[in-house]
């Protein structure tokens, strides 16, 4: 954790509104939270992190924890916020996009390099796909979270054993897929 | 989950950033190797205007005195105002007024009631119709028993006196006194009629 000892000081500024400290809250959790987005399959990843700041904003002063806490509870938000994006995909089919909004999350890198990350992600939701969501949810927070056991189960409201079954099915599942060689990058 | 102690081991270490030991660790060390690099770890576009955005919410839920109106385990819930709903609103939400069929069979009486209600006071019910009809007929059975007499008194008196004629005809009584000899008995049962059955008696005389 970046942040450290000086967490505790660092909420306290946050909850007065120091500008600051939510930079700094901010640069700990929101490249986790987007990675955890967009593996979600979240329609709109940028705007779970923005939503999911500003209901911490409103949240932040009745919080109680450490610093992983903060961190499990940012995830509880923003998987929240996925879920009911989610349900609107499915109530709205279709979206507009404007175009300035499509040159923005086009190609960040080279064409190369976006060749290759492209590629890695169909392959790794090739083998996701095989999960059931419980499983992949569970996966997801613990591989690009970084979360533990007992905070997956805070995360997804379930109790630290079923939080283990489902890993180690999702695990089972995974080395399978492995095994038959279809991970091969 | 004893059987998948070992795999889950590996696992954890996996996660935790430490070496694979075993063939099977190593390939699923690099399957979260390959998620990894498939969702990096990047700055946001919008990084910039959304700090902006929470900074000025964070600053502005300062100034109000009141950063959080809701605990963090209900923070991805829908905000609860202050004043609440009104309550009369959410009752007729949640009861329909015909649920039960005893509201039905209140409202239906209510019906009934107000239409035989409106009924009997435009007089439109058979018995009440008929009573006023019987009484009706009464009376003018009587103006008309009476009405020849009055003409003849008054085609007697209309020469001499007029106005005389006039207070006759509004007197029952002294029409009848004027010709029939009961005239004693009636003016006894009447006194308040006295002064024009005198009058009469001046007609007789007059004629």
């Amino acid at each position: 954790m970046a942040l450290g000892e000086s967490f505790a000081g660092v909420l306290e500024a946050a909850r007065v509104g120091a500008e600051w400290a939510w930079r700094a809250l901010y640069a700990d959790t929101a490249p986790g939270l987007l990675r955890y987005a967009r593996a979600s399959r979240a329609p709109d990843p940028e705007d779970v992190v923005g939503e999911t700041f500003l209901r911490a904003v409103r949240g932040v002063g009745s919080f109680e924890g450490d610093e992983r806490g903060f961190r499990a509870w940012l995830f509880v938000l923003a998987r929240n916020r996925i879920m009911d994006e989610h349900r609107k995909l499915v109530r709205r089919r279709t979206e507009p996009v404007p175009v300035d909004v499509l040159a923005e999350i086009g190609p960040r890198a080279d064409a190369e390099t976006e060749a290759l990350r492209a590629l890695a992600e169909d392959h790794v939701r090739s083998v996701f796909d095989r999960l059931t969501p419980d499983q992949r949810d569970v996966l997801l927070l613990r591989i690009l979270g970084g979360l533990t056991i007992d905070e997956v189960a805070t995360v997804v409201g379930k109790r630290p054993g079923a939080i283990k079954a489902l890993q180690a099915r999702g695990l089972a599942a995974i080395r399978d897929k492995i095994d038959l060689g279809a991970v091969t990058l | 989950m004893s059987g998948s102690t070992g795999p889950d081991e590996g696992f954890e270490r996996l996660l935790r950033g430490e070496a694979p030991k075993t063939p099977e660790e190593q390939a699923l060390g690099l399957f979260l190797e390959d998620v990894r690099g498939a969702f990096p770890t990047e700055p946001s576009l919008q990084e910039g205007a959304q700090l902006a955005a929470i900074v000025q919410a964070a600053q502005l839920l300062a100034d109000k005195g009141e950063p959080s109106v809701r605990s963090a385990t209900e923070a991805g819930r829908r905000v609860r105002h202050a004043s609440g709903r009104p309550k009369r609103r959410r009752v007729i939400v949640k009861l329909p007024l015909m649920r039960s069929l005893a509201a039905k069979v209140v409202a239906g009486l209510v019906v009934l009631m107000s239409m035989f209600g409106g009924l009997a006071l435009a007089g439109a019910l058979p018995g009440q119709g008929s009573d006023d009809d019987s009484t009706d007929v009464v009376e003018i059975q009587d103006v008309s028993d009476e009405a020849p007499e009055t003409e003849a008194l008054e085609t007697e008196d209309a020469d001499d006196q007029g106005e005389d004629a006039d207070d006759q005809g509004e007197n029952e009584d002294a029409d009848d006194q004027g010709e029939n000899e009961d005239q004693g008995e009636d003016a006894d049962d009447q006194g308040e009629n006295d002064d024009d059955q005198g009058e009469n008696d001046d007609h007789g005389e007059d004629e």
